[in-house]
């Protein structure tokens, strides 16, 4: 069996925001205990897995990160943050960097104007403070934006901002009817179609932009879905299947082990209960690799998952600007 | 103008490599050249499939020297491995040594040894040859003879062995003396009595391979046959892999050009292509009648057509389709180039070679526009291959 190469862990529902599209907060209050995600980390090391994705909530509101990026990094493994910004100051980035952080990424949706309707007032600024402390520390940054009504005229203005703060990579997620408890509000976040052919101009522009400044976005193919994902849910099918139970593996709070987020009813087994490595290896993890390959996906927007939508020129031609890239760095 | 930098140059050639793969096209030569000289044999290995076809066929001394003379033309590092059946059995073998190392070419002889005799040692050592390997697959007579299929095989084998190790000692110089080793159902208890066995006899260098599921005409093994490792055994392997982990750490000799313990993944049937795949291009072999092939199915004949203009055929296209779907990755090491796997892995180490290099700072600039431009010539030739 092919081992994930990466493993995304929830680290908490909890959050020190109360975003408008976003109803994380609301989710379960379990936690995994800092021993059981120690014996996590040693197991996917075991498996050969490369990189951890910590995520939530906002990982930042438990007091044991630092010692989960150190076990992490003393198991070789790379580590990744998603955040929202707002706890990072300074020597929390002089911190991060110590550790020996990979990436942190932050969650930035707009203007100033636009993120803060959103995310709650002063974040923008908090998200920026967070960024700027980041590049100071010589952390990679990347950021990732939740693409809605309120914010799909600013994807450019967020490319040039990842440009003039130095992230690296910048990730559109399409708001998700998933992201919300209360379906009756998500028609405040989806789009008309008149808006459709307006992002779908804002799209290449974005792009072009994006390429200019050799800042890496989604796959192209996946991007150019976005207007009709915000318009009435498609939830597009890619033509290779998924290779999310392959290359990725999720753990969420109540620790049970899933193969990707769309699918928690099918958990593969509860690290609470069993080791991560039983759970691997089991008789029921394997029965349920193959099932879903038999049935095939049903589909999903989510952006960790967007490297499906990659088509081999596609990859190829983000291969080639990498590279060229490094060649001039290298001059 | 052309660059002499060794840097530049291991990039050019693991991209025309991955390129190559890629797009199907055969934009580097071979680097392994097996020609079978001869398919008559004085064993019968169980594991070989070989001995059973072919037997009538053998290729003239004068295609022979024809076929080195075009590889030697291309002037591109092919290894030629001299092999067979059993390479000793022919009269002209020594002729066919001398022509293939004279025209410059790096050659190995591949032989069960049994015919190495204190006639001969002299002239195999002074011979040019870079290399010799001998294939020895137990540590007991009962184990290595029963698997060959001939009763005093090892001994006479491991005598071959002394002699070649001592004339090379009184030479002074000679080719690398090499014990290859199949990993099969039957020897695995022996695995590090083998590695011992070789560093007493102070060879050069000892390499293990995993027997192989038939493939056009080289093995006739199945997962289901008596030579595969089955499940309830693998623990033993696992054990002796362990050993000569240990035994290469403290000795030497053995060469690992894998993680070893991929050998159980081998035999589990867990090994994926992400973890091994074939480079189609890698290797040719060249058949007692002349047909060119690799795993893949063959390309066409050198009786009717020139080395190069075989590997163009839309056979060879189809043959190296097939490689490239192939979903039994088998570990041969000379069937792979991991190194030229993945592009950015390519660059990665070309960098760092170009880092840690002496030339001066304008032979790197030289080194990186250089690079640039052929990463710009695969863009243009993988935009049109692809998007076709």
């Amino acid at each position: 069996m092919t081992a994930p190469k990466e493993a995304i862990i929830s680290l908490t529902n909890k959050c020190n925001l109360k975003c408008e599209m976003c109803d994380i907060p609301k989710g379960v209050k379990d936690e995994i205990s800092t021993k059981i995600l120690k014996e996590l980390i040693q197991d996917l090391k075991k498996i050969n897995c490369k990189s951890i994705v910590f995520s939530g909530g906002e990982p930042f509101v438990r007091k044991d990160v630092f010692e989960l990026i150190n076990h992490s990094k003393n198991n070789n493994l790379k580590v990744c943050i998603t955040s929202n910004g707002t706890l990072i100051n300074d020597e929390i980035a002089q911190r991060l960097a110590k550790e020996g952080i990979g990436v942190i990424n932050i969650s930035l949706d707009g203007r100033k104007k636009t993120h803060d309707l959103l995310r709650g007032e002063g974040n923008y600024d908090k998200a920026i403070k967070a960024l700027e402390a980041l590049k100071t520390h010589h952390i990679e940054t990347t950021i990732a934006t939740v693409v809605c009504k309120q914010n799909y005229k600013e994807l450019p203005f967020i490319i040039r901002l990842a440009r003039k703060l130095g992230a690296t990579t910048v990730k559109f997620q399409p708001f998700n009817l998933d992201f919300l408890n209360d379906k009756t509000r998500i028609g405040q976040f989806y789009i008309t179609k008149k808006e459709c052919l307006e992002l779908d101009r804002i799209i290449k522009e974005t792009v072009a932009l994006a390429r200019k400044h050799n800042i890496n976005i989604n796959p192209e193919t996946y991007i150019n879905k976005m207007g009709l994902m915000l318009q009435n849910n498609i939830k597009p099918q890619t033509n290779k299947g998924c290779n999310a139970l392959y290359d990725t593996i999720s753990i969420v709070n109540n620790s049970d082990v899933i193969p990707c987020f769309p699918i928690t009813d099918k958990p593969i087994g509860n690290i609470n209960k069993k080791r991560f490595l039983e759970i691997w290896n089991s008789k029921e993890h394997k029965k349920i690799r193959e099932n879903i390959k038999k049935e095939g996906c049903p589909g999903c927007l989510m952006s960790c998952y967007d490297n499906n939508f990659e088509t081999k020129v596609g990859s190829l031609k983000t291969k080639f600007e990498r590279l060229k890239n490094a060649i001039s760095k290298f001059y | 103008m052309k660059l002499k930098s060794p840097e530049y140059k291991e990039l050019e050639l693991n991209l025309s490599y991955h390129f190559g793969a890629l797009l199907n096209k055969p934009l580097a030569k071979p680097h392994w050249i097996y020609i079978s000289l001869l398919h008559k044999c004085n064993l019968k290995c169980s594991m070989c499939g070989v001995s059973k076809i072919l037997t009538q066929h053998q290729l003239s001394l004068e295609e022979v020297k024809r076929i080195i003379d075009e590889i030697s033309s291309w002037k591109f590092d092919s290894r030629i491995q001299l092999t067979g059946g059993e390479p000793l059995l022919r009269k002209d073998i020594f002729q066919i040594i001398d022509y293939s190392t004279n025209a410059g070419l790096t050659t190995e002889l591949v032989t069960n040894g049994m015919l190495i005799n204190k006639k001969n040692v002299k002239t195999i050592i002074k011979s040019k040859l870079q290399g010799i390997a001998i294939s020895i697959d137990g540590a007991t007579p009962k184990t290595h003879d029963s698997i060959r299929g001939v009763k005093g095989s090892l001994k006479k084998t491991i005598e071959a062995v002394k002699l070649l190790v001592e004339e090379k000692n009184k030479q002074k110089i000679g080719p690398q003396i090499s014990i290859w080793t199949t990993i099969m159902n039957q020897n695995i208890e022996e695995l590090e009595e083998i590695a011992i066995l070789a560093k007493e006899l102070d060879v050069d260098c000892l390499v293990y391979h995993p027997v192989i599921l038939s493939q056009t005409d080289m093995q006739n093994t199945t997962r289901e046959g008596s030579l595969w490792v089955p499940k309830e055994r693998l623990i033993i392997l696992k054990d002796q892999i362990d050993k000569l982990v240990s035994f290469q750490k403290k000795q030497g000799i053995i060469a690992f050009l894998h993680d070893p313990y991929w050998f159980i993944n081998y035999f589990e049937r867990t090994i994926t292509k992400k973890d091994w795949k074939c480079n189609p291009l890698e290797f040719i072999d060249i058949g007692p009648n002349g047909a060119v092939q690799s795993c893949g199915g063959d390309f066409g004949s050198i009786k009717t057509m020139s080395l190069e203009d075989s590997m163009n055929t839309r056979k060879a296209e189809a043959s190296r389709a097939l490689m490239k779907n192939c979903q039994k990755p088998c570990l041969q090491t000379c069937w792979a180039r991991p190194e030229a796997d993945d592009l950015e892995k390519i660059f990665q180490t070309f960098f760092r070679r170009l880092q840690d290099s002496n030339i001066s700072k304008q032979e790197k600039k030289n080194c990186l526009q250089k690079s640039l431009d052929l990463l710009n010539k695969y863009e243009s030739m993988s935009k049109k291959a692809l998007t076709k």
